[in-house]
């Protein structure tokens, strides 16, 4: 039976209000008698806390509390436990948050943080991750840990194998490439509003984990978690940086409850920069042999990630990163060797791919390499490498739905074909990617939760704990619902931003919603119809097996003019003795395992497979590198819809054009220099170039209607793609993102050179 | 400490504004309008563009005091209670909404474009919006919606707005 | 923004006069206010006043007077400086680098008063100016005093304006239909961005022969200059790739660049170089 709604372009569920202007996100939202508060956060990147004078602060009118650390129980918080809400002895970081004002306004709460006095000993700091490993290193950011190294990540398949194909190769690449911090820019800051009231805490927060958030704000707060209610306004973008609960959000909490008043934080800019999770910068050195037919024989990888001061949950990006390792093309012979650096540097989250972007562009720019040194074609090359339905891979990832050829041959198609100006070489480059597109269990649970609810007048209510960051994952949920209920779209409400009333999920990450929630929502949805049908078929006299959901209607596939309204059905079944209400519930918990502690098991229910073919200009003189279009071919599965699609595959490429040609956050002992939207350049509508979409679908089984997940992977292997094409326009190869024009610039002087004599 | 009258989205809007206070903060604040939104605070990121008399301006960076006597129009003048205005419609049909914190700001700019160039090419298009930061949507649908609205509103979207709130001053 | 502040309006410079007896140094004058309200924001500037200087009209307006030269009062916006007629016809290339800055938004705000008293070595609207032999008009209560643009700026954010001085007007010879005029510029983004360097060229060419020649460089010193060595070599030069290359090493050893957080100051050299070369080509494709 075809589908009526899925796989048809909706607009997007909250459209209407975001157009009009009254979308409430964090920034609009207030309460009555509410104050603000506002952080003090450290200026220097290692030091320690001699003493802290509020007294000034205090006084100032206006002012209701100003917190510190010996005012909190002093619970430790973050991934790793090793954070403080307030820093009681030492800060780590500049950004650390050292006291918590709450004051009628925000002015006033801007004055008395410039009143607060503070007593620091300066302390040496450590800002490379590699010399913070070295021997004679003798900074420690945390001392208590006797090392700068915060954890260690390590797969390696047989080691003779290994060892052995190395030796049979014919070719063996060994290079480094340099990743940059960058930062999620999310055009909505971070912010919170907390009301401590009676016992109870109800915090509005932007969060993409609303139930794994009220946990760690438990653990943060003391306040036990059945005292905890979440509730999420309009999310202004996550892209990873809102998965970790932050430690201004606990102090927020805190000074709602020593004031008994509402109390809002919102970041400014700057200290969205300086004081939110960024992407870890990364150092590679990746070995990639092959043999003279360019089959893949071994990869090896060692990498450093700069962690920054403390534990986020950009700490855990090597394990995904190791899967790209690991598993992007079939490569029989692998190790992976991660190390967790702690700096005095900004510390590292969560950002969109979640580690892929960083090791995809350097298997991908590896990939290159091969064909070149090879003299094979880079398309090529890739093709007899590709991974293919059916594969488990070194991880023991099983691959299910596949389409990763096609998407490899349809991203370069149409590229190259115009020719250079003169003064300008052009070039085209691909470059692939794997990526979880079926959940990824990375907690014991993977689960989510969905209800709904059939009322009598024919509206389908579905309460699901999936959370739309502006991804559009609402909509997508409410045309599954309209799918199986036979109901437009209109008639599906979402309810998903209050743990009060939705039911337990893990999170919006991992690209997992479409597919988690997805199916949650459709199996809900299912426990509803077929309530709908065994009471139809009473009301109509006939067998379940040949009714229809259609327009509103139940009816019979034969005879349509027999038919009841959904609507009815319901009033039937309330108006009765006995009567019911007409409810499903499901939880959907992928069938995948939790990876052994040798880092095996199939961690994802199904795999999400993509392309990028990018096509650039550069200018000989200036080195300035132009993309003159992208193609990105992407295995979706199953589109439920294409726009929704189109439009995360375009800002995924818009992304991963920034990191790739002009995103980078600069740091000075630890300060961001560039905390601001002039010097820390996202690409503007004038930059980005025309993004062709290209959607590929490998119906996946496990998937709800065949679909799998997407959001993470349009963003991961645009970085490597625009090398690959900047390559192959000039023969200069950049390792070290971002691509800017002095750097290709340098490559080409140093060729000329090399030419010249 | 200052008593200013302006007109705002077609109504006279009087009250005391401070010398350091911004348009911005006063019409999010003092006038409850949060549909304008603030991202960066510094004129960088074009999340808070309003019209004022007739340009787009970043309301981050306008002194408040600066608009006694003047006329801005913000997102919530653009449409008629539930009728919404040709670029917002184009905006919802063409996919170009995703988070949304642009949102208002890319529509300004697009009427202030519309209306002084009601049938502009895809480079006009993405030269006008080059001040209006987007972090969700790689700017393709938004230029898509930009050429739908013109074709919808043809040269009659300039005159539309800007005559009705004229009536009204 | 916080504190007590004072806001005056003035409506004419004698209304603005007696404003500037005292607190100079605290003072912040508002044209488009594109910068200085973000600087007093973030704190880098401490000012206990604004001076709004949008509704004086003598500072507005522009217009062509009997020699010829084009008259733009300081309070002129980027958006009237590329849009306006008088400016498209007479200075093209102000037109032309005016709209190479920032984004609609700032356009209709910013001001050539601000631009240039802001002195930014990366001034978008200076190299045009420079190679135009510009003069800026600077008043006080004390009277007039005409000042050639290559005097206007000292250093960097630092200019030859006394403390009681207001620039008024900027008045810019007619260009030539003859002239042929670039600017270019090169940033990191296509738009939203400040030069990594900008050079603003223009030659008076007899056939092949260059009679006079203006290269001026932005982003690339501690203010926009003008390249005496370069103009001087390429004054009587054919213009070929030799006298080119000649005349883009010769800018290139006049800059000064510095390493920040937009570029290096290797790369700046190279830019100059660069675009030394391309802005000149460009203009020989003038007809």
């Amino acid at each position: 039976m075809p589908e009526m709604i899925v796989g048809k372009s909706a607009t997007k569920y909250d459209a209407f209000a975001k157009v009009i202007g009254e979308a409430q996100y964090i920034q609009d939202l207030t309460q009555p008698r509410m104050l603000w508060g506002k952080i003090l956060r450290s200026s220097l990147p290692h030091a320690r806390i001699l003493n802290i004078d509020t007294s000034k602060a205090e006084k100032l009118l206006g002012v209701k509390a100003v917190l510190t650390a010996k005012d909190l129980p002093g619970r430790r918080i973050g991934f790793g436990n090793d954070n403080e809400v307030l820093k009681r002895n030492k800060v780590r970081c500049v950004g650390d948050e050292i006291a918590a004002v709450a004051a009628v306004d925000e002015a006033t709460a801007i004055e008395a943080m410039s009143l607060i006095k503070v007593e620091f000993e300066p302390l040496t700091a450590v800002f490379d991750p590699e010399l913070a490993m070295a021997e004679n290193c003798n900074v420690l950011v945390h001392e208590s840990r006797g090392s700068n190294l915060s954890l260690e990540y390590h797969f390696e398949t047989d080691e003779a194998a290994l060892a052995a194909s190395l030796d049979q190769a014919a070719v063996v690449l060994e290079d480094r490439f340099t990743l940059p911090f960058v930062t999620s820019s999310a055009m909505a800051t971070h912010g919170c509003m907390a009301l401590y009231r009676n016992g109870e805490l109800t915090i509005w927060t932007p969060t993409q984990v609303p139930f794994l958030y009220q946990h760690e704000l438990m653990m943060a707060t003391g306040i036990p978690g059945n005292r905890i209610r979440v509730i999420q306004p309009t999310i202004g973008g996550g892209f990873g940086a809102k998965l970790d609960m932050y430690p201004y959000e606990a102090a927020c909490v805190h000074l709602s409850m020593v004031t008994g008043l509402p109390v809002k934080i919102v970041f400014t800019r700057e200290e969205e920069f300086q004081a939110s999770r960024p992407r870890q910068p990364m150092i590679i050195d990746l070995v990639t042999a092959a043999d003279r037919d360019g089959h893949l024989l071994a990869r090896k990888a060692k990498v450093i990630c700069d962690n920054g001061a403390y534990n986020s949950w950009g700490s855990t990006t090597p394990f995904v990163g190791m899967q790209t390792i690991s598993s992007l093309y079939r490569v029989p012979n692998v190790r992976y060797d991660a190390q967790i650096v702690y700096t005095n540097n900004p510390y590292s989250g969560a950002m969109r791919g979640y580690g892929n972007p960083q090791h995809t562009f350097a298997v991908e720019s590896h990939m290159d390499m091969l064909a070149a040194k090879l003299g094979m074609d880079p398309l090529t090359v890739r093709l007899i490498n590709a991974n293919q339905s059916g594969d488990v891979t070194p991880q023991k990832m099983k691959i299910t739905s596949c389409a990763f050829s096609e998407t490899l041959r349809e991203a370069g198609k149409e590229l190259g074909s115009l020719p250079s100006e003169p003064g300008k070489l052009r070039g085209k480059g691909i470059a692939g990617l794997l990526h979880v597109g079926g959940g990824a269990r990375v907690y014991r649970s993977d689960g989510c939760g969905a209800v709904v609810k059939l009322d009598d007048m024919g509206r389908a209510v579905l309460l699901t704990g999936a959370t739309d960051m502006g991804q559009g994952s609402d909509t997508i949920l409410t045309q599954i619902v309209a799918e199986v209920l036979g109901l437009e779209i209109k008639d599906v409400k979402v309810i998903n931003n209050d743990t009060n009333l939705t039911p337990w999920d893990v999170g919006s990450h991992a690209s997992r919603t479409t597919f988690i929630a997805g199916n949650a929502a459709k199996i809900a949805a299912e426990k509803v119809r077929s309530q709908l049908i065994t009471a139809a078929a009473q009301i109509l006299n006939a067998n379940p097996d040949q009714l229809l959901l259609r327009n509103k209607r139940i009816m019979v596939e034969d005879a349509p003019e027999r038919f009841v309204d959904i609507g009815k059905i319901v009033r039937s079944l309330h108006f009765k003795q006995d009567g019911k209400l007409l409810v499903g519930e499901a939880f959907y918990d992928p069938p995948t395992e939790m990876q052994d502690n040798q880092f095996l098991g199939n961690v994802s229910a199904a795999y999400a497979f993509g392309a990028h073919g990018v096509e650039v200009e550069v200018d000989r003189a200036t080195g300035v590198v132009k993309v003159l279009k992208v193609a990105a071919a992407h295995d979706v599965g199953k589109a439920i819809n294409p726009l929704a699609i189109q439009g995360q595959i375009e800002g995924g490429c818009a992304m991963g054009l920034g990191y790739a040609l002009s995103e980078e956050m600069k740091l000075r002992e630890g300060r961001v220099i560039n905390a601001n939207f002039l010097d820390y350049r996202l690409l503007t509508a004038v930059d980005i170039p025309e993004i062709e979409g290209i959607i590929v679908e490998s119906d996946e089984q496990e998937g709800p209607f065949g679909a799998k997940g997407i959001g993470e992977a349009c963003c991961i292997p645009t970085g490597a793609a625009v090398a690959n094409a900047v390559y192959a326009a000039t023969g200069v190869r950049i390792k070290e993102l971002p691509i800017t024009p002095a750097k290709v610039l340098e490559g080409l002087n140093k060729m000329r050179s090399t030419f010249d004599t | 400490m200052a008593l200013i009258s302006f007109m705002i989205n077609g109504q006279p809007w009087k009250g005391q504004v401070e010398a350091h206070e911004t348009l911005l903060d006063l019409i999010r604040d003092k006038l409850g309008l949060t549909g304008t939104k603030k991202g960066c605070d510094s004129g960088e990121c074009g999340a808070c563009t309003v019209i004022l008399n007739g340009l787009s301006v970043n309301s981050c960076i306008v002194p408040a005091l600066e608009v006694e006597g003047k006329e801005v129009l913000t997102i919530e003048g653009l449409s008629r209670g539930e009728v919404l205005h040709p670029i917002q419609e184009a905006f919802i049909s063409e996919g170009a909404v995703q988070c949304g914190f642009c949102t208002p700001g890319m529509i300004m700019s697009t009427k202030a474009l519309l209306d002084s160039n009601p049938h502009p090419s895809k480079q006009e298009i993405r030269q006008a919006l080059a001040g209006n930061l987007c972090r969700c949507t790689g700017y393709g649908r938004i230029v898509a919606a930009v050429e739908k609205a013109a074709k919808m509103g043809g040269d009659d979207l300039a005159g539309n707005d800007s005559r009705e709130i004229s009536d009204k001053v | 923004m916080t504190g007590t502040l004072k806001y005056e309006t003035p409506h004419s410079l004698a209304e603005l006069w007696p404003l500037l007896v005292s607190d100079r140094e605290l003072t912040g004058f508002l044209a488009g206010g594109t910068d200085l309200i973000v600087k007093y924001k973030r704190k880098q500037l401490n000012l206990t006043r604004f001076i709004d200087l949008k509704n004086i009209e003598s500072l507005k307006g522009i217009w062509l007077d009997e020699n010829k030269n084009l008259h733009i009062g300081s309070l002129t916006t980027l958006t009237e400086l590329h849009t306006h007629p008088l400016i498209q016809k007479h200075a093209p290339l102000l037109a032309a680098a005016a709209r190479k800055m920032a984004s609609v938004q700032i356009r209709n705000r910013a001001t050539i008063g601000g631009n240039l008293c802001n002195a930014a070595p990366s001034a978008d609207l200076a190299p045009p100016l420079l190679v135009l032999d510009a003069v800026v008009k600077l008043e006080s209560d004390q009277g007039a005093r005409e000042l050639s643009i290559k005097s206007l700026f000292t250093g960097p954010g630092q200019t030859a304006l006394k403390i009681g001085e207001v620039m008024t007007e900027v008045m810019v010879p007619v260009s030539e239909p003859s002239d042929k005029v670039t600017y270019l510029k090169q940033g990191l983004r296509q738009a939203m961005d400040i030069a990594m360097a900008g050079v603003a060229v223009k030659l008076n060419m007899s056939g092949n022969l260059c009679q006079e020649a203006a290269i001026a460089l932005g982003a690339v010193a501690p203010t926009p200059i003008r390249v005496k060595a370069a103009e001087e070599w390429l004054r009587g030069q054919r213009i070929n790739e030799q006298s080119i290359a000649k005349a883009a090493e010769l800018a290139k050893i006049a800059a000064n660049p510095i390493s920040d957080v937009r570029t290096t100051a290797d790369y700046r050299s190279e830019l100059v170089s660069a675009l030394v070369t391309k802005a000149i080509q460009e203009c020989m494709t003038q007809v």
